[in-house]
């Protein structure tokens, strides 16, 4: 454990040693604001910038209701998959090979189609977090002991409810890797979103302080997104732990490796 | 992702002539639902009579692609450009970074943190940043890309290369390696596959990373022109421009693909005969 505690220091000391070179790099090598502004400055702007702080908070709901729904529609296309053959065979192949094609290129479309409201952003964010939930669900759906399907087909139960009793809970381990690839590919949608529809969020935020130049907004915005991105992460991993604590200590108690394997 | 998705698409054990019969019905079955979603899609248009100014029907996205190619294939032959030399340079770099990482513990141990815990970032955030340092042109660009796809090719090829089983490395030394005959002959075949994966999700950013790079910055490429058009109300256009950049994202995935079937051909025929 203390080995574990000082080789957290290593990066810490590399994180350090960065913003040292920053001060050290505007103030003696003399570089323009513009281009990289001073670390006092970003600092203040950090606790101080009202507009960063609401624009964070469209951002995160932006996050929390896209990455909501693309959960639920990774579920949804999960369970239509293992439920009806035919979209199996028929749909799932296209909505894998869609994963090909960068999505993201629709961004402009939707505003044709949804105007600049919350809506075209919320697809966006859907899109990018979606993929990650059906495939972790499918492999968890599919990896249920068939001994328990017969066991609660002979009990009487429907597929909903052996959906919803059986299949779920046993893709849940599987399903939660799923979820925490889906949230940072949200928080990445989410940025996007409002770099491309762009009418409040920090995306739109750190864009206009790239056109007007206002480099302490940008980089201050940059270092919000940067902690939204971790905060939300490590809510979803602490989800995991309050849901799943056996599956948790599993994989502290064993090598993962080898635990998966056998 | 796009390892889980050939996990999924290839399929089970079975004989030689089952197994070609069941293939032909897995690629059969989803161009039929894919042509009848088309289908649909101009029955829709129809029915409810939407004006082509919001949604076009397919013929019509299809007269778009032909009539405005003039535009289109200079446009895309920028965004390739983009793709291609960004996701090159985060090869190259990613690749030499992760061997640096592995070789070299003090790298290991302060760096390698740093870039998993990035992981949880959203770098394309600091777009921006690099359009000020560097201007708008297609060197930001090319930079916005290699940002976005360097982390998966390092993660990767780092795991890949722990990877190497005990006994092997016992092996080696038993039987004299030096280092760097055990990273050569036993390490990088070994992670190969891993590497290729990683390359694998790389290209399908890169296409993404151009794409956006280009949505947010005035200049060229099939972005700046499906964004122009949406602005001019021509979601055919539009629509074009996203069937073109189709076309070059798969076919860039589908290129690494190969490259890794040439590479590792011992691994691709191991996945598709193993289970889905």
């Amino acid at each position: 454990m203390t080995r574990r505690r000082r080789e957290a220091l290593y990066p810490l000391g590399v994180v350090v040693a960065l913003l040292v070179a920053w001060q050290l790099w505007v103030s003696v090598g003399g570089v323009k604001e513009y281009v990289w502004p001073p670390l006092p400055d970003v600092l203040s702007e950090l606790f101080s910038s009202s507009e960063l702080l609401t624009g964070a908070g469209h951002t995160l709901v932006l996050i929390a209701a896209g990455f909501g729904l693309a959960t639920l529609l990774g579920l949804l296309l999960a369970a239509l998959t293992i439920t009806i053959r035919a979209f199996e065979v028929g749909m799932l192949p296209l909505v894998i090979s869609s994963q090909f094609v960068p999505l993201v290129a629709f961004a402009p479309l939707f505003v044709v189609w949804w105007g600049f409201g919350i809506v075209p952003k919320l697809a966006i964010v859907t899109l990018f977090g979606y993929f990650p939930v059906l495939i972790t669900a499918l492999t968890g759906l599919r990896s249920v002991e068939t001994e328990k399907l017969y066991l609660v087909a002979t009990m009487g139960a429907g597929r909903i409810r052996t959906f919803w009793r059986v299949q779920l809970p046993s893709a849940l381990p599987s399903l939660f890797a799923g979820l925490r690839i889906a949230i940072t590919s949200c928080v990445i949608g989410a940025v996007i979103a409002e770099f491309i529809v762009g009418s409040d969020g920090l995306g739109y935020l750190i864009l206009q302080a790239q056109g007007t130049g206002d480099a302490v907004v940008l980089v201050a915005g940059v270092i919000y997104l940067g902690v939204i991105g971790a905060v939300t992460f490590g809510l979803v991993a602490l989800a995991e732990r309050l849901g799943l604590p056996w599956e948790t200590a599993r994989r502290a108690a064993t090598h993962p490796a080898h635990d998966e394997d056998e | 992702m796009s390892d889980a998705a050939d996990t999924l698409v290839l399929s089970r054990p079975q004989t030689r002539r089952r197994r070609t019969r069941a293939w032909s019905a897995r690629t059969l079955a989803p161009v039929g639902v894919a042509i009848a979603l088309i289908v649909l899609w101009a029955l829709t248009i129809r029915v409810a009579d939407i004006a082509p100014t919001t949604f076009p029907n397919p013929a019509e996205v299809a007269t778009a692609m032909f009539e405005r190619a003039d535009d289109l294939f200079p446009a895309t032959w920028i965004t390739l450009q983009t793709m291609v030399v960004g996701f090159a340079i985060a090869a190259a770099s990613g690749l030499v970074i992760a061997l640096v990482i592995v070789l070299f513990r003090p790298v290991e141990l302060t760096i390698y943190p740093l870039l998993v815990g990035s992981q949880v970032i959203p770098k394309i955030a600091i777009a921006p940043v690099i359009f000020i340092w560097f201007g708008l042109g297609s060197t930001s660009r090319i930079i916005v890309v290699v940002v976005l796809s360097f982390f998966p090719i390092v993660i990767a090829a780092v795991a890949g290369l722990r990877s190497l089983d005990r006994n092997a490395i016992h092996l080696a030394r038993s039987v004299g390696a030096s280092r760097w005959q055990l990273l050569v002959h036993f390490q990088l075949p070994q992670a190969l596959p891993q590497i290729f994966s990683g390359l694998k999700l790389a290209a399908t950013r890169a296409a993404g990373a151009a794409i956006v790079a280009e949505y947010i910055t005035p200049g060229e490429g099939l972005g700046r022109t499906i964004f122009l058009a949406t602005s001019q109300l021509r979601p055919d256009i539009a629509m074009a421009g996203v069937a073109y950049l189709a076309v070059i994202g798969v076919g860039f995935y589908f290129l690494v693909a190969a490259a890794e079937r040439l590479a590792v051909p011992w691994h691709v025929s191991v996945r598709s005969r193993s289970g889905a």
